[in-house]
């Protein structure tokens, strides 16, 4: 049996509307996702310019998931984070990390939808996509 | 629908690294002492308009479900319940239990999955990542 690290979380910020406080919302955000461009599969035709495949490689989108909360200290949430997603238009640097690692992304957010499924639970979906063409890597 | 940046490839040129947390698994529920309820320490109020269907279901549910002490008071069609501190709020708070959360590869991204997800140790996870993340850094710089 493999051995468990046992790690939570370290990291996980996103900065708020003013583009330099970054504000830590690990516990309001349930699941989150990178999609990011597969190496292996050019999808533009050797005939093409390489510039074509630059886009694609440099092409990464984000999307978080998480429950509401309205806390006291709106600045402390992650609503009092997202809720000027729609107002602003910011690049609001992301930092995830976990196990010692790192990886540092300029996103712009495209949304921040709120939804209330049937049995209750209030959640919310933000939308993301790098937002200076530089491939983030882990540090 | 969600205001996403249409991606610049098809579907099947993505790979997606995603991390879960699912709240039945990764977290528990906790009465309002937890977590410094402002509404259990000073109590609150809840208004509700009994003139339409789901005001009268929400005061019908206070008055004879909730099992919390009240004070009550009619101005109108609104009933104003004010709730004396010390009690559980109608709030759901939860705390994260500091598990490793679970991490999938798969192939796709939010339009599709074109490969199902595939579950790895965090730690080979963060690894595949950085391994993926490298190669396409070195191949942007290569131009």
């Amino acid at each position: 049996m493999a051995k468990q690290t046992g790690l939570a979380w370290t990291t996980l910020t996103v900065e708020d509307a003013d583009g330099s406080t970054a504000r830590d919302i690990r516990n309001d955000v349930t699941d989150f996702e990178f999609a990011t461009p597969r190496e292996t599969q050019d999808v533009t035709g050797i005939d093409k310019s390489a510039m074509e495949r630059l886009l694609l490689l440099a092409d990464f989108s984000i999307k978080m998931h998480g429950v509401c909360n309205f806390g006291a200290v709106p600045s402390a949430t992650a609503h009092g984070v997202f809720a000027t997603v729609p107002s602003t238009s910011v690049q609001r640097t992301t930092v995830i990390g976990i196990g010692g690692k790192s990886l540092t992304n300029q996103v712009l957010y495209t949304d921040y939808a709120i939804k209330r499924d049937k049995n209750g639970e209030l959640t919310y979906d933000v939308p993301g996509v790098l937002a200076d063409g530089t491939v983030p890597t882990w540090a | 629908m969600l205001n996403h940046m249409p991606p610049v490839g098809p579907v099947q040129a993505y790979k997606t690294y995603a991390v879960h947390s699912p709240l039945q698994s990764h977290f528990k529920e906790v009465p309002c002492q937890s977590v410094d309820c402002d509404a259990y320490a000073h109590g609150w109020i809840t208004m509700v308009d009994v003139a339409t269907e789901l005001g009268r279901q929400q005061a019908g549910y206070i008055r004879n479900h909730s099992g919390r002490s009240f004070v009550v008071s009619e101005l109108g069609t609104m009933v104003t319940f004010t709730f004396p501190a010390g009690q559980q709020c109608f709030q759901t708070h939860r705390v994260a239990l500091e598990r490793e959360p679970i991490c999938s590869v798969r192939g796709g991204d939010w339009r599709a999955v074109t490969t199902p997800p595939r579950q790895m140790r965090t730690d080979d996870w963060v690894d595949d990542f950085a391994n993926h993340q490298d190669r396409l850094k070195t191949r942007v710089e290569r131009g």
